[in-house]
């Protein structure tokens, strides 16, 4: 099965700033994909790599076994929602519309127009008064209605309030729901990606720290508590993602295939968000052990 | 493509073509009004042998219009690369929304040759149809003038040409600097140092000019054209001295003409003496008086200083015209060349 994105060492550079350096990864297809990170981790150069917006200084990316952007027919195959979800100001809801239907063969008028009134969106209203919710509306309805295989949304809720945040992804959901279309969605708030996704990426730097499956990652991923102990006495088959220690107990964020059996732990299991933040805070101090600074 | 780039720029379309059709009333009335006049006072004014007062009273006509027209061709072009050129990508990059255009199923090679096309396309074809109703209002008054030269950048072809490289180059400010207002700002200035560059070092230069020795006639303050049809361009005069020395350019010389009396008769400075001739009191600092300037002049061309004019003959007219044209056209699509490339490679 081919990837939906698939990137090898690719890397992208402004002047003398790399905004993504040597990544590799692949996303699969089928799924709804969160990809996570903090800011400045190359979420958005990677989104903007796979849908043409940007071409790679180094490395490769193919999205959907193909070069992104490179033909008519390619775009069709890829519906994307960019950052902040830019809109024609001076242009109606239904002059977007007829831009859709002009610029997408595979463009599905009565699926745009049956969204839209669904969400009681004036069409003759102007793009530039919509709401900010609205216009990610109208965004989303553009990207959907031409019926990709493939959906890619930059932080498409990044910007709205928590109501608007909920209602969207909402109805990003029934959306996949209904067309059976792959979706990669970026953003920095994990609640909102374990409301919609089934799939993470985490990406710190530009590097994979963790991905798969939600529901197996939260089953593999353990917080323990016992007696402080020498982090070298856990067994192989546990690996530590991080460890905390008081004078006499230590608490661990392990991954692990396997049951744990030492009776002196308390066992618990953890939520994405701690999940998360646990890999994020180990690839920080990855990265300072590196520059030599101590933590 | 086409229908989103039209319904972008529809409203400036419409509005200029519309502006074009209400000056092509005022064009068709007052024109049919100067052909007219024409016929009635100039076509027969040999007859009545008053042909200058016919002449002067003829270009006393619509001044105002004249001078509209004419100022209208010139600041067209510089207007379409302002307010087309340069908005028409800065504003996608500066509002963010080519992130929506170049993420449909639309190539951006087809995007923008669209949009560049659709919209240049409307500003040369403005420009054109201005231009060819001013040649034909000013067809009269150019007969009288007799001086193609004077108006050649508001007549014929060239403003054609004005439009596409002020188009092209407002496009390539947009996608440099990414930003309308700064692009437009650099567009104005870009665009009148291009047209002032050619019009004071290019245009003079395009074709050798010939030359033409007469008299000279310095002191009477205008330069004689001699035997020259008077819709020649005379591009610039040299005065030079009997062994054929360049002493002045344009009508002047060196530091000036300084005349006086010496003990050899009236000396003129830098040039020579003249023993038979004397002028007349006073020819202090004020100069010599008018029948002194008479002298003097007779005095500098017994010496032997003539003339040379350097000039373009009318019948280069044509040929001034289409070689500009080929310049500003082969800028333009240097710049489309540059303009591609660039939100092809350096917008990604």
């Amino acid at each position: 099965m081919t990837a939906a994105v698939e990137t090898t060492g690719l890397g992208k550079r402004y002047g003398s700033r790399w905004a993504l350096s040597d990544c590799t990864l692949a996303i699969p297809t089928g799924r709804v994909v969160g990809l996570v990170g903090p800011n400045g981790a190359g979420k958005t150069t990677l989104l903007s790599s796979a849908v043409g917006l940007l071409s790679p200084t180094s490395g490769s990316i193919t999205v959907l076994g193909a070069e992104p952007a490179a033909t008519g027919r390619q775009m069709g195959r890829i519906g994307f929602v960019a950052q902040d979800t830019p809109l024609y100001s001076s242009l109606s809801v239904a002059d977007h519309l007829r831009l859709g239907a002009h610029m997408n063969p595979g463009w599905d008028n009565d699926l745009a127009q049956g969204r839209l009134e669904q969400l009681d969106l004036d069409l003759g209203q102007s793009a530039g008064s919509l709401s900010g919710g609205q216009k990610a509306q109208v965004a989303l309805t553009l990207a959907i209605a031409k019926h990709p295989e493939l959906l890619i949304l930059d932080e498409p809720a990044a910007r709205l309030d928590p109501l608007a945040r909920r209602e969207f992804l909402q109805i990003l959901m029934e959306t996949v729901a209904e067309d059976n279309v792959s979706v990669v969605l970026s953003s920095h708030l994990v609640a909102d990606l374990e409301r919609v996704c089934d799939y993470l990426v985490v990406l710190v730097s530009s590097r994979v720290q963790v991905d798969g499956e939600i529901e197996k990652l939260l089953a593999t991923h353990l917080r323990l508590t016992g007696p402080r102990r020498d982090l070298g006495t856990l067994p192989k088959s546990q690996r530590v993602i991080e460890a905390s220690h008081t004078d006499r107990q230590s608490t661990l964020l392990v991954r692990t295939e396997e049951p744990i059996l030492d009776p002196a732990l308390t066992v618990e299991h953890v939520g994405l968000e701690e999940l998360v933040l646990a890999y994020m805070r180990q690839a920080r101090e990855v990265r300072l052990a590196a520059l030599g600074v101590q933590p | 493509m086409m229908w989103l780039t039209w319904r972008q720029s529809r409203t400036q379309i419409l509005v200029a073509f519309g502006a074009l059709a209400a000056l092509a009333v005022i064009a068709l009335l007052t024109g049919a009004n100067l052909a007219h006049l024409y016929n009635t006072t100039i076509a027969t004014c040999t007859a009545h042998n008053d042909c200058g007062t016919a002449q002067a009273a003829f270009l006393q006509n619509d001044t105002d219009l004249q001078t509209a027209l004419g100022v209208l061709l010139i600041v067209v072009p510089g207007i379409v690369g302002v307010f087309w050129g340069a908005p028409l990508i800065a504003r996608e990059l500066e509002t963010g929304t080519y992130r929506l255009a170049w993420t449909q199923s639309v190539t951006r090679t087809r995007w923008f040759a669209v949009k560049v096309g659709l919209v240049g396309l409307a500003s040369v074809a403005v420009t054109g149809l201005l231009s060819l109703m001013v040649t034909w209002w000013s067809v009269p008054l150019d007969r009288v003038t007799m001086n193609p030269f004077g108006s050649f950048d508001e007549r014929d072809v060239v403003p054609v040409a004005y439009a596409a490289f002020a188009f092209v180059l407002g496009v390539t400010m947009g996608v440099l600097i990414r930003r309308a207002v700064p692009a437009m700002a650099a567009t104005a200035f870009a665009f009148a140092g291009a047209r002032l560059a050619v019009f004071l070092w290019v245009r003079p230069n395009l074709n050798a000019p010939l030359h033409l020795t007469v008299p000279d006639t310095l002191l009477s303050g205008r330069v004689s054209t001699g035997a020259l049809n008077p819709r020649d361009w005379i591009t610039s005069t040299e005065t030079i001295n009997a062994a054929g020395r360049v002493i002045g350019e344009n009508g002047l010389v060196g530091n000036g003409l300084s005349v006086g009396n010496g003990p050899h008769g009236v000396t003129i400075a830098g040039v020579g003496s003249c023993p038979n001739i004397t002028l007349p009191p006073p020819t202090g600092l004020a100069g010599p008086s008018p029948a002194g300037h008479i002298l003097a002049q007779k005095c500098l061309n017994q010496l032997g200083v003539r003339d040379l004019l350097n000039y373009q003959p009318a019948g280069r007219y044509w040929t001034f015209q289409w070689h500009e044209l080929t310049i500003f056209i082969v800028l333009a699509l240097l710049l489309v060349g540059i303009c591609f490339w660039w939100v092809h490679r350096r917008l990604a």
